[in-house]
């Protein structure tokens, strides 16, 4: 069996429910995206613009046979993604913060989900800190946007994802959206 | 602002938010008496559609999909197989339901454990056949311990949807987790090992049993044993509950069913290697060595050695070859060095990454340990622990509310930290 086949019985196993395919799944998918934004963000081409949501979809085109899976594996599968993608910037974030290197390092585009391209690690650390307190006020609607941000799922795909209707996604969404804004502004 | 607070706001902008944009303004002011509140909505209003660019992400929305509704059909009250009446739900989980129900035929109260239903024809026979099998081995089991709960009978039945639904049907057990109970009868932090060794036993015999009968249970953990008060009053008795059979069936068939929003939380904090990752092979008896070795730690301890780190570190402390968490990689010691060596080969052996280098079963882990702390429990020594243990933190109170991973709907979330 070859990784595509394996990776994607992991994810139908762990579409339906089976945890350990999931646990499974996720480490296969973070050796991927962390080896792909390592290597991105070590060129440190300050012209360079690291698309999270394009790696994130690039990796499910790398590493799933599409056709044999249906739109709701592929949401699940973005869903875990996008929370890693997130974890992977942030902890690149902190460790250059760490060492205290300054420049050089590629934009961040965070366009599909914000509007915005930050080149600052404080942004994406900035950002990750108001997700860490909406999630105290509003579990859902961080996980909406980590999903959307960081893997840009659709409304539908968080939906399935998440067992809501759409209509509820779409107003946890705006909500998000507008408490973000207010927060990351103020500061 | 709190998250109640937050609530309030929530349901306020969520309605207010499909008004005309002239209509926003006076519902604001109708919303709220607290001027903080209606500020924060105002705001929140206000700037919704002003800056339409700011995170208003291109709609890669194709036609939304239909999202599969699954309300449970109306339980309570219907009788299984002509005998067992269903009165009160008791636990959800991914699987289905557990209630509390009554034999007709003897009056007395039964835990009834059904299944969602599976639409997948070949899966069903094959789930229900393999559901048949081993609730066929768990009856002929629990006569032979009072720790493992009594399995009545395994059946399917069809529900007023028309859906074929397995069942099992259980003795009833009145009592708590294994967490509460412990909490309540020796007090929350670390305990010496030798009575969490005695504590334990009950449990260790049975599944030496079950091994023994070729059943593993595959889910070692404090939510998966009950303190029962036996029904004519008495002492509690520890009851193994949740064995192989339903959680194989329940893992497959879970997954033919959307959960409907329903959240779960599965832990892998008690999971062998070979449970996370087939590549350390299969599992069986030596897998609940390991979470049964985990429990131990953990109890001796106070304190579980890797459920507060995210997935990547704990799993790397769960197959870490050099470092085991023995109870001395946690802090806990013995005065006699003898003691101290043998617990720790006991320890090091039980929570082996390689299933082979494991002891093979529950009884051969239990003799061993036994063996370790002989001198230890005749004279008697208290254990000491090095590692601070945090006060009025309930080491196992929590155990099956913290989990390495929340499991929403199927979707993993870390917790990043
Ligand atoms: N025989 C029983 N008597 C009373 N309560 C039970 C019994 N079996 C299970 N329960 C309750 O239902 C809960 C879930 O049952 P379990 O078999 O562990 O299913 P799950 O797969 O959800 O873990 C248990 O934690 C316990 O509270
Ligand atoms: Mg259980």
């Amino acid at each position: 069996m070859d990784t595509d086949d394996q990776v994607t019985r992991l994810l139908q196993d762990a579409t339906r429910g089976d945890p350990r395919a999931e646990a499974a799944l996720i480490d296969a998918v973070y050796t991927d995206l962390r080896r792909r934004a390592g290597a991105m963000m070590k060129r440190e081409n300050p012209d360079h613009t690291l698309q999270p949501t394009a790696l994130v979809h690039e990796t499910w085109m790398r590493l799933i046979r599409q056709n044999a899976v249906d739109w709701k594996s592929k949401a699940h599968f973005l869903a875990v993604a996008s929370t890693l993608m997130r974890r992977i910037l942030v902890d690149h974030a902190r460790k250059r913060n760490a060492a205290r290197r300054g420049g050089g390092a590629p934009k961040i585009s965070l366009e599909d989900g914000l509007g915005l391209t930050t080149d600052s690690d404080a942004d994406v650390l900035a950002l990750h800190d108001a997700l860490e307190v909406l999630g105290k006020l509003d579990t859902r609607q961080a996980d909406i946007v980590v999903m959307r941000f960081f893997g840009g799922l659709t409304n539908a795909e968080c939906a399935a994802v998440l067992g809501v209707s759409t209509r509820t996604v779409e107003g946890d969404w705006a909500m998000a959206r507008a408490w973000l804004r207010r927060h990351l502004s103020k500061g | 602002m709190d998250a109640d607070a937050f609530a309030r706001v929530k349901a306020a902008f969520l309605d207010i938010r499909d008004l005309p944009r002239a209509e926003q303004g006076p519902a604001i002011d109708a919303a709220f008496d607290d001027p903080l509140l209606r500020t924060e909505l105002r705001e929140l209003l206000g700037h919704d559609d002003d800056d339409a660019a700011f995170m208003r992400p291109p709609d890669p929305d194709a036609a939304p999909q239909p999202i599969p509704d699954d309300p449970p059909p109306p339980l309570v009250g219907q009788t299984l197989d002509g005998r067992f009446v269903v009165e009160t739900a008791v636990a959800e989980g991914g699987f289905g339901w557990v209630f509390r129900g009554r034999d007709t035929r003897t009056g007395a109260p039964v835990a009834i454990k059904l299944f969602k239903p599976i639409d997948d024809p070949a899966l069903r026979t094959e789930v229900e056949a393999a559901f048949d099998r081993e609730g066929r081995v768990l009856e002929s089991l629990a006569p032979r311990s009072v720790n493992i709960v009594e399995y009545r009978e395994v059946g399917t039945w069809t529900d007023p949807d028309g859906a074929r639904r397995s069942f099992i049907i259980m003795e009833w057990l009145d009592g708590v987790t294994l967490a509460e109970y412990v909490n309540a009868h020796y007090g929350e932090g670390a305990l010496p090992l030798a009575t969490v060794y005695e504590i334990l036993t009950p449990i260790a015999e049975a599944l030496a049993i079950a091994h023994r009968s070729g059943v593993a249970h595959r889910d070692i953990k404090p939510s998966n044993i009950l303190a029962a008060t036996p029904p004519d009053g008495g002492e509690p008795v520890l009851k193994l509950v949740d064995f192989g059979a339903a959680k194989r069936a329940a893992d497959r068939a879970r997954g033919f069913q959307s959960t409907g929003g329903q959240v779960g939380m599965i832990t892998f904090d008690y999971s062998a290697p070979e449970q996370v990752n087939k590549a350390y092979g299969s599992s069986g008896p030596w897998s609940d060595v390991f979470s049964l070795a985990v429990l131990c730690v953990e109890m001796c301890a106070g304190r579980h050695p890797w459920r507060h780190l995210d997935l990547l570190a704990a799993m790397d402390l769960a197959t870490n070859r050099q470092t085991r968490p023995t109870p001395r990689a946690m802090g806990v010691t013995f005065d006699d060095a003898a003691v101290d060596d043998a617990v720790e080969r006991v320890f090091r052996k039980a929570l082996a990454v390689d299933r082979d280098q494991r002891p093979q079963d529950a009884e051969a882990f239990w003799s061993a340990l036994d063996e370790a702390l002989r001198g230890q429990r005749s004279e008697d020594l208290p254990t000491t622990i090095k590692a601070p243990v945090p006060r009025g933190v309930s080491i196992l109170g929590y155990v099956w509310l913290a989990g390495l991973l929340a499991v929403v709907g199927g979707l993993v979330w870390w917790l990043i930290g």
